[in-house]
C-alpha cells in the first residue's frame, strides 16, 4: 500500500464516508476494534481483508482502498458477525452497500466472477420471473469465459430431472419487470 | 389450519424433493398450503449485493399477494425466508422505502404479514405433540447432525428465531421422530452456499470442515430445511473428497423428507431417490426402504 497521510485521508473522504453511513446505516466510529468478525468470518481466509479490517480502514478513511478490496466482493452474507458483534454492526448490510456503491462509482471489482454471477442470476429473473438455472449457467460460463463451469454436476442434474432446459415463464413478469425497471429509474435519478 | 406458500426457484429444481415432502407432511397434519399464485424469484443474494431497493421489492410483490388473502407466508428455503424478514422490516421502518415498492409492484403492501420457516412451522406452529400422533415409523438407528446453516437464525435481530449460536428446536422435532441427535458445534457454519459457482474452492473448503466435523462427532448423515444447504452439500460432496482426499458417502436430507418418512411415506414418493449422494443402500440398512 502506498504511503497516506492520516488526517488528509481522513478529511478528504469525509463526504463518502457520510454516504456509506447514510446509505448503510452502519455507524463504524461505533466499532472498537475486537476482531470477533474476522475470527467468524468463513471467507476471511481468501480475502485481502478481514471484517474488521475493512472497518477500521473505513474509520480511518481509505474509502478508495475498501471500495478496490475483495471482501466487499466475498461476503457471503452468512451474518456470523452481526450475531456476534457487541456493537452490533451490520457488517453484512454494510459490505453490501460498499459493494453497491463501489460498482455505481465505477471502482475496479476485485471479484469479477462474483459480478457476472449476480448480474447474469438477475437478468434471468427479470425476463422470466424466477431463476431459470439453465440460461444463468449460459450466460454466465460465456461472460466469465469459464465455458465449463458447471458441466461436472451439469449431467447428473438432467439424469435426475432437476434441471430444465426451459424456463418458467411467470404470468406476472411484466410486474416483475417493472421492479427493475423502477430500480434503473432511482439508480438514474440519483 | 391455511398457510401461504412460497416454494422459491430451488424446490422447482435442483430442490424438487423437498417441494414434494413439504406438500406430504403438510397434508398429513391436515395443513393447506396455498402457494401464491405466479410467486417471483426472491432475487436471493445476487439480488441484495446489487441494490438496496430490489430485494426488497422483489419479496414485497409475493408478500403482498399472501397479505391479499390474509395469510403468512411459509417459506422453506432458508435464504428466501431470510430476505422475505428483510423485505417485512424495510417496509414496516422505512415509509419512503414502502411508497417506492409499492409503486413498482403496483400493489398496497402493508407489511402486516411475515415469512415462516420450515423448522419454526414444524416446531412452533403445528408442534411437536402433533407431529408425534402421526408417526408411523420410529427412525431409530440414524445418527443425525441437525444442521441449520446460516440464514435460518442469524441475524438473530432479524429472525427472531431459536438461538443462533446452538439452536435446538429441529434437533426436538428429529428426537422425536425417534432418530438420535448428536450433540457437535458446527450446526450454524456457513457452507458458502453463495459463492458455489463463481468460488467452487471456498465451498470445497467450508463443506469438507462441516462433513469432517459431523464425522468425528458421529453422524450418519445431515439434515437441513433448506435447498440451498442441501444442495451445497450434497452436489459438490464428491469433489470435496477428491479435493481432500477424504471419503464421506454422507447423505443431506431435508427435515420434512425424514418427517414425511417417520409418517410413512416410501422414499420415492417423497423424492429421496434424486439426491445427489445415493441413498439407496443407507436407507436399506437403516431398514427405512
Amino acid at each position: 500500500m502506498e504511503q497516506v497521510v492520516m488526517n488528509t485521508a481522513l478529511k478528504a473522504s469525509e463526504p463518502m464516508l457520510s454516504e456509506i453511513e447514510q446509505k448503510s446505516h452502519v455507524d463504524v466510529k461505533k466499532c472498537y476494534q475486537c476482531g470477533t468478525c474476522a475470527a467468524g468470518c468463513p471467507v476471511s481466509y481468501t480475502s485481502d481483508y478481514s471484517p474488521r479490517q475493512v472497518v477500521k480502514m473505513l474509520q480511518a478513511g481509505l474509502v478508495d482502498e475498501v471500495y478496490k478490496s475483495h471482501m466487499i466482493w466475498l461476503c457471503v452474507g452468512c451474518g456470523n458477525c452481526v450475531t456476534r458483534c457487541p456493537r452490533n454492526l451490520n457488517i453484512p448490510h454494510l459490505h453490501d452497500t460498499l459493494r453497491i456503491l463501489s460498482k455505481e462509482k465505477g471502482y475496479p471489482c476485485a471479484e469479477k466472477n462474483v459480478d457476472i454471477f449476480n448480474d447474469s442470476f438477475l437478468k434471468t429473473v427479470e425476463y422470466t420471473g424466477r431463476l431459470y438455472e439453465a440460461g444463468l449457467t449460459m450466460l454466465y460460463n460465456t461472460r466469465s469465459r469459464n465455458f465449463m463451469a458447471g458441466m461436472d454436476v451439469a449431467p447428473g442434474m438432467f439424469m435426475l430431472g432437476k434441471i430444465s432446459p426451459f424456463p418458467h415463464l411467470i404470468k406476472g413478469r411484466k410486474e416483475v419487470a417493472n421492479i427493475f425497471k423502477k430500480m434503473r429509474e432511482m439508480k438514474g435519478a440519483k | 389450519m391455511k398457510i401461504a406458500y412460497y416454494p422459491g426457484c430451488s424446490l422447482e429444481s435442483t430442490g424438487i424433493e423437498y417441494h414434494l415432502s413439504n406438500k406430504l407432511v403438510a397434508k398429513k397434519l391436515g395443513v393447506e398450503l396455498w402457494e401464491i399464485p405466479n410467486w417471483n424469484c426472491c432475487g436471493a443474494s445476487p439480488a441484495h449485493q446489487s441494490d438496496l431497493f430490489l430485494p426488497n421489492a422483489l419479496n414485497a410483490r409475493n408478500l403482498a399477494i399472501a397479505e391479499e388473502e390474509g395469510l403468512d407466508v411459509l417459506a422453506p428455503c432458508a435464504a428466501c425466508y431470510n430476505r422475505m424478514l428483510a423485505a417485512v422490516e424495510a417496509v414496516n421502518t422505512d415509509e419512503d422505502m414502502r411508497e417506492k415498492i409499492n409503486e413498482a409492484i403496483g400493489r398496497n403492501y402493508r407489511g402486516t404479514n411475515t415469512a415462516i420457516n420450515m423448522v419454526q412451522f414444524l416446531h412452533d406452529i403445528i408442534g411437536i405433540e402433533k407431529i408425534t400422533a402421526q408417526i408411523q415409523k420410529k427412525l431409530s438407528g440414524l445418527k443425525v447432525a441437525c444442521y441449520y446453516g446460516c440464514l435460518l437464525v442469524k441475524p438473530p435481530a432479524l429472525t427472531k428465531f431459536d438461538n443462533p449460536e446452538n439452536p435446538q428446536s429441529m434437533d426436538r422435532i428429529v428426537d422425536a421422530l425417534g432418530a438420535e441427535t448428536i450433540v457437535w458445534p458446527y450446526k450454524t457454519e456457513c457452507c458458502g452456499g453463495g459463492l458455489a459457482i463463481s468460488k467452487t474452492e471456498v465451498i470445497l473448503k467450508l463443506t469438507n470442515e462441516i462433513f469432517s466435523m459431523a464425522v468425528a462427532s458421529g453422524a450418519d448423515c445431515l439434515v437441513t430445511a433448506c435447498p440451498m444447504c442441501q444442495l451445497n452439500l450434497e452436489l459438490r460432496q464428491k469433489a470435496t473428497e477428491k479435493e481432500y482426499n477424504v471419503k464421506y458417502n454422507m447423505p443431506v436430507f431435508e427435515i420434512t423428507e425424514l418427517v414425511g418418512l417417520s409418517f410413512g411415506f416410501s422414499p420415492k414418493e417423497l423424492g429421496i431417490n434424486k439426491h445427489f449422494v445415493n441413498n439407496d443402500a443407507f436407507l436399506k440398512e437403516k431398514k427405512l426402504a
